[in-house]
């Protein structure tokens, strides 16, 4: 059906050869099934069953709604449809929108975004920049039909740079499904840093795929924050192309109701002297459904690779369930690489110790939990998202701000 | 080494042993070998060779019919070129090894190892099937040791005996744990079968010795596709050997084994394995393909415990497996899988908790030398009835050598809140700094990495029945023989 | 017994060593001396023969043989013995195993028969008592969660088991309280003959009161800079390396 949609929709589109490649592509092979090893546990079947349009329609954005849904940083990008709608003037940083954008993939919806993504944008950090403030990305999305939005962004950090970003949606329209494509060129010695802020509302489905290219001595983080969204998908990959590179993640998911949440994350470790560190928590409630996969690849040749891994879960309730699969690759021998991964429930006996010290059973269960995921916390540097990380962490667990 | 046989049998050995002296060593064997190929006609033909009820041939051409329409499966990390299933001959009577004369007969490497493991010259003399009269020995103990377990009831025969002998015992249970089409090996072997294990023990019987199949003298030549099973009623007790330490040399490619165990409530089967089957030469030149699937069954309070060593064949495809189905049932794995030069192995366990309480524990350490690749593929799944359970897998890689690859897929799936999961795992090298320090207190390079090798598996031969132990360890050392220096 | 002349070792193309002269004769107790990173634990490893050090030029020769041609665990069997400054952790492998097997390499390597286990135990018992270790430790993995001082203290036993002729101790003294460090002393010093030699690597006099050297040297910067007799240690505890320049 959707696939109809998509068809009728380039017939009126100039399409560029690559992009008329790229959809021959996606249309032969189609979106991925459950047949397909990475998305073994993600079925997309519910979510592509609505009836979708694939042009947008425009609605009027104002101050008051972008204050309402900023953290308050002082660089602001705002998208309205996927198109943008203001930028912020920094010197040194461009930001251009671009028709015909090639870059990499890791499934078919890579190809179908760049297929047929209108909106394709660059973002280009200049060498040595030293940004002050991170730039807040904010997407308002408001249709008039259920929507399929492609997003499409290239980011590229210039050598020496120093670049931190941080993601935010919100919709207020009908049904959207979300297909958005980033990918980020992380040049020598530059450190690189987004924050995902996924706190969609229930009319929200998103893929997210994020690919990092790095090189020589370069640093990139990647924190994703799940935290409500009937259906999130995470691509998460990380190409480490030269020596010495650097690459942390670090995910904390707290999701109830009917939502499901999938982090797929890959490191490519394809040379030596490189370390990768991943650490995500999650926490299920109700009838939700979690997924991780981690994988970690060290090629042939890559020696002296630290890769660790770690996949940690709370189940709350019966009805909620959690596959993961943390997947070590190896093909050098003198690397270090350990994953650790556990599902478990919060420690009865802790519980306990603290009622009996007249804690209510919510308020010492909210603080184990946020315990459990404090580990996480302590790894962000930024004031704003760690309030904003507390005052999500608080709402979830019903308690209160004050006491995490 | 021990000369005297554990437990042996049985009437095909008076059979084998009777008609080679009859024909004095030389059986004409042609005649007994069918066309190459699989079709309903050799199905009908193996059954009726082995004299089965219609219920028999009725469950190998269902199987087959199963077989025909499904794939072989190409997900496990192992790339080997897929054998020709039309080119292989499905059955052969219980086929006679080449005799040789004397030990100064047997290839010298075979000889060396032989010696290294410390095998006796007697045992050797069997094991290279060197005609010798030592049989006549096993058949008296043997019949001694049958005796003591006839008295307790228990039954350990080769399963066409059982078909036989108890059919209602193998009709009841035969592909109840392992369904006919739970994967391409499974329904293959379910169709051609040609012999194996079938073991019985009553209930409230705790089988006094340890039961093997190596010392079984028909072992040979029934290899291709073995199926075994073993059932333990309630609140018995078995600890089943399999396998054999010393090399074996076989002509057959692929073997497609089904193994499978029923511990009913309060019962408990030990099954160990070591296997060492040819590996291919350092080239990576032949070798013997190795897809088995072996699962049991435990009901409430029952426990299943598999513990393997695994060292040869070419590429292994391998994951014993619990069904944990009853209350407070437990199933463990403790693996040491080593690939060396060509080998590729890919072995995990599944663990399936469907009972309250139920819990399992996974160990599995690989280790990889030379130009090979070791995978752990595993499952813990935890089903939303079986409340309060819990796993621990920890799964190790050593790598020695910068050619060879290490990988581990763990699927974890959990369907309820009050269980627990844990998994671990790491993948190091043999250090430099550990062979120095070895070497400066003066133990060679190889003897170090035995060593160490030994103190990495250490939590899993431990859970091997001593003299297996003994013989795994050195298995051990040669497998890994040249492999860093 | 040992000759080292001219020594010059590096580590991928840094020099360490820079010309090492040192000559320690039968039933002597000779005290290596040096700031941090001066090369001591390089010139111990390079005469256990640690082939990650290249050595570039100069000889060392013991009993008469040239000690550089040797594989590490030959030097081990033939008596010379090194107490790491770091000694590594073999999970899973005990220490009555490990000692064992250390033992009856060397004996293979002379053509004799293993150590029987009656032997083997008396000599366990003997030398548990020598140096004050609770003999549940021998089934411990080898340093596996020792902590310092039962690392270095396991060092010096099996020193005491394999009865070598030439022993380095390299700062087998550092971190250990005064007890441990009394204990491992004596242990040293009934090891002590007249035909088997020690090198003791430290940083500290204090060691120096218990096991007496023949003679100290200063190592810096790759060189052996001055020796004397014991005075020089109580010289450099009591004015530090300065004085040196
Ligand atoms: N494996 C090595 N790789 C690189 N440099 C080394 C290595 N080992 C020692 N060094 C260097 O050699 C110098 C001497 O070290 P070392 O012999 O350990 O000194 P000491 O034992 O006197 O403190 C130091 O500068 C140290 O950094
Ligand atoms: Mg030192």
């Amino acid at each position: 059906m959707l696939i109809e949609e998509i068809k009728k929709y380039v017939i009126n589109t100039d399409l560029s050869s690559t992009q008329k490649k790229s959809l021959n592509y996606f249309l032969e092979n189609g979106f991925p099934t459950t047949k397909d090893e990475d998305w073994k546990y993600t079925s997309l079947k519910k979510v592509l069953k609505r009836k979708y349009c694939l042009k947008s329609s425009d609605f009027e954005l104002n101050d008051e709604m972008i204050q309402q849904y900023s953290l308050g940083f002082k660089h602001k990008l705002i998208f309205k449809n996927g198109k943008i709608f203001s930028e912020p003037k920094i010197s040194g940083v461009s930001i251009k929108q671009t028709s015909d954008l090639c870059m990499p993939k890791n499934s078919t919806l890579c190809y179908l975004n760049e297929a047929i993504c209108k909106n394709t944008y660059e973002i280009k950090f200049d060498k040595n920049l030293n940004l002050d403030n991170p730039i807040e990305i904010l997407h308002f999305i408001n249709n008039n039909n259920d929507y399929f939005l492609q997003l499409r962004t290239k980011i590229t950090c210039g050598s020496g740079s120093n670049v931190k970003l941080v993601e935010r949606f919100c919709n207020i329209g009908k049904n959207t499904l979300i297909n958005s494509c980033m990918h980020a060129d992380v040049k020598r010695n530059s450190f690189f840093e987004i924050s995902k802020l996924q706190s969609y509302n229930d009319n929200t489905h998103t893929i997210d795929n994020t690919l990092i290219d790095q090189d020589r001595d370069s640093t990139a983080n990647v924190h994703t924050f799940s935290f409500d969204g009937s259906f999130i998908r995470n691509n998460l990959n990380f190409y480490q192309n030269n020596e010495n590179c650097t690459s942390n993640m670090n995910g904390i998911t707290i999701i109830d109701k009917s939502n499901f949440v999938d982090h797929h994350t890959f490191v490519d470790h394809k040379f030596q002297n490189c370390l990768s560190n991943e650490s995500y928590k999650g926490v299920y409630f109700d009838n939700t459904k979690g997924v991780f996969n981690g994988k970690i690849m060290v090629r042939p040749d890559a020696q002296k690779i630290n890769a660790f891994q770690s996949n940690n879960n709370l189940l709350f309730s019966d009805s909620a369930s959690i596959k993961t699969k943390p997947q070590l690759e190896i093909y050098a021998d003198d690397v270090k690489c350990s994953h650790g991964c556990t599902i478990g429930q919060i420690d009865k006996k802790s519980l306990f110790y603290m009622r009996s010290r007249g804690f209510s059973e919510k308020t010492a269960k909210g603080l184990l939990t946020f315990a459990f995921l404090i580990e996480v916390i302590e790894k962000l540097n930024t004031k704003e998202i760690v309030d904003y990380a507390k005052t999500e962490i608080a709402k979830k667990l019903s308690i209160e701000k004050d006491l995490l | 080494m021990k000369i005297e046989p554990k437990i042996s049998e049985d009437i095909l050995l008076d059979e084998v042993t009777s008609k080679e002296y009859k024909y004095g060593f030389t059986t004409n064997i042609e005649s007994e070998k069918i066309e190459k190929g699989l079709n309903e006609d050799v199905i009908k033909f193996i059954s009726k060779k082995k004299n089965e009820p219609d219920w028999m041939l009725d469950f190998r051409l269902e199987a087959f019919k199963v077989w025909k329409e499904m794939e072989e499966p190409d997900w496990a990390n192992i790339n080997y070129p897929k054998p020709d299933y039309q080119d292989i001959v499905y059955y052969c009577a219980p086929k006679q090894k080449k005799k040789l004369n004397s030990l100064d007969d047997l290839d010298p490497e075979m000889k060396r190892t032989f010696d290294r493991l410390g095998i006796s010259i007697d045992e050797q003399k069997r094991l290279a099937n060197v005609a010798v009269d030592i049989v006549m020995d096993s058949v008296s103990v043997a019949t001694s040791f049958k005796e003591k377990l006839a008295e307790l009831g228990i039954i350990f025969c080769p399963i066409s005996e059982a078909i036989q002998k108890y059919p209602e015992l193998v009709k009841k249970y035969i592909g109840t744990v392992i369904p006919v089409r739970d994967n391409f090996f499974s329904a293959l072997n379910s169709a051609v079968f040609s012999d194996g294990s079938f073991c019985y023990i009553p209930k409230g019987t705790e089988c006094p010795m340890e039961l093997s199949t190596y010392f079984r003298i028909n072992e040979a030549g029934t290899g291709q596709f073995e199926r075994t099973l073993v059932i333990a009623e309630e609140g018995s007790y078995v600890s089943y050997l399999e396998g054999c330490t010393a090399p074996m040399r076989d002509e057959n490619q692929l073997h497609a084994a089904v193994v499978e165990l029923v511990a009913q409530d309060s019962a408990e089967i030990k099954y160990s394995t070591v296997q060492n089957w040819y590996p291919g030469d350092k080239n990576g030149k032949g070798g013997v393909f190795n897809f088995v699937t072996k699962r049991g069954i435990c009901h409430d309070n029952a426990k299943i415990s598999w513990t393997q060593v695994e060292t040869g064949s070419a590429v292994t495809w391998k994951y014993p497996s619990c069904v944990l189905k009853g209350k407070n049932s437990i199933g463990e794995f403790f693996s040491v899988a080593v690939t060396n030069n060509f080998q590729q192995a890919d072995t995990g366990t599944k663990m399936v908790h469907l009972g309250e309480n139920s819990k399992s524990t996974i160990i599995a350490k690989g280790i990889c030398a030379g130009k090979s690749n070791g995978s752990y593929r595993g499952l813990v799944k935890i089903a939303k009835g079986a409340k309060n359970s819990r796993n621990f897998s920890q799964c190790d890689s050593l790598l020695m050598g910068d050619k060879c690859g290490s990988h581990t897929f763990p699927y974890i799936e959990v369907d309820n809140k009050s269980s627990k999961v844990e998994h671990e795992a790491t993948t190091s090298k043999i250090g430099e700094d550990q062979l120095f320090y070895c070497n400066q207190r003066g133990i060679g390079t190889e003897e170090a990495v035995a060593l160490i090798v030994n103190g990495y598996c250490k939590e899993v031969l431990n859970k091997l029945p001593m003299e297996f132990a003994v013989e795994a360890k050195k298995l051990l050392e040669i497998s890994l023989e040249g492999s860093v220096g | 017994m040992l000759e080292i002349i001219n020594l010059k070792a590096q580590i991928e193309d840094k020099t360490i060593l820079n010309g090492v002269n040192l000559k320690v004769n039968k039933g002597e107790v000779h005290a290596i001396m040096g700031p941090n990173g001066s090369g001591k634990s390089t010139l111990s490893s390079v005469i256990a023969g640690n082939e990650d050090y290249e050595v570039s030029s100069g000889s060392i020769t013991y009993e008469g043989d040239d000690l550089l041609e040797m594989a590490p665990e030959e030097r081990s069997h033939r008596g010379v013995f090194l107490s790491f400054q770091y000694p590594v952790e073999i999970p899973g492998l005990s220490v009555s195993n490990f000692i064992k097997t250390a033992i009856n390499e060397k004996r293979k390597a002379f053509g004799q028969e293993n150590i029987s286990a009656k032997e083997l135990l008396q000599l366990f018992k003997e030398k548990c008592e020598l140096l004050n270790i609770d003999k549940e430790y021998l089934s411990r993995s080898l340093n596996e969660g020792f902590s310092g001082g039962e690392k270095k203290r396991n060092e010096i036993f099996q020193m005491a088991m394999m009865e070598p002729k030439l022993s380095i101790l390299d700062e087998t003294d550092s971190g250990l309280d005064i007890d441990a460090l009394k204990i491992v002393a004596n242990g040293v010093n009934s090891l002590k003959s007249s035909s088997n030699s020690i090198i003791l690597i430290t940083h500290y006099q204090r060691l120096l009161n218990y096991i007496v050297p023949d003679f100290v040297h200063i190592l810096k910067d790759g060189k052996i800079v001055m020796s004397g007799d014991k005075s020089l240690a109580h010289k450099l505890e009591k004015e530090g390396y300065s004085f040196l320049n």
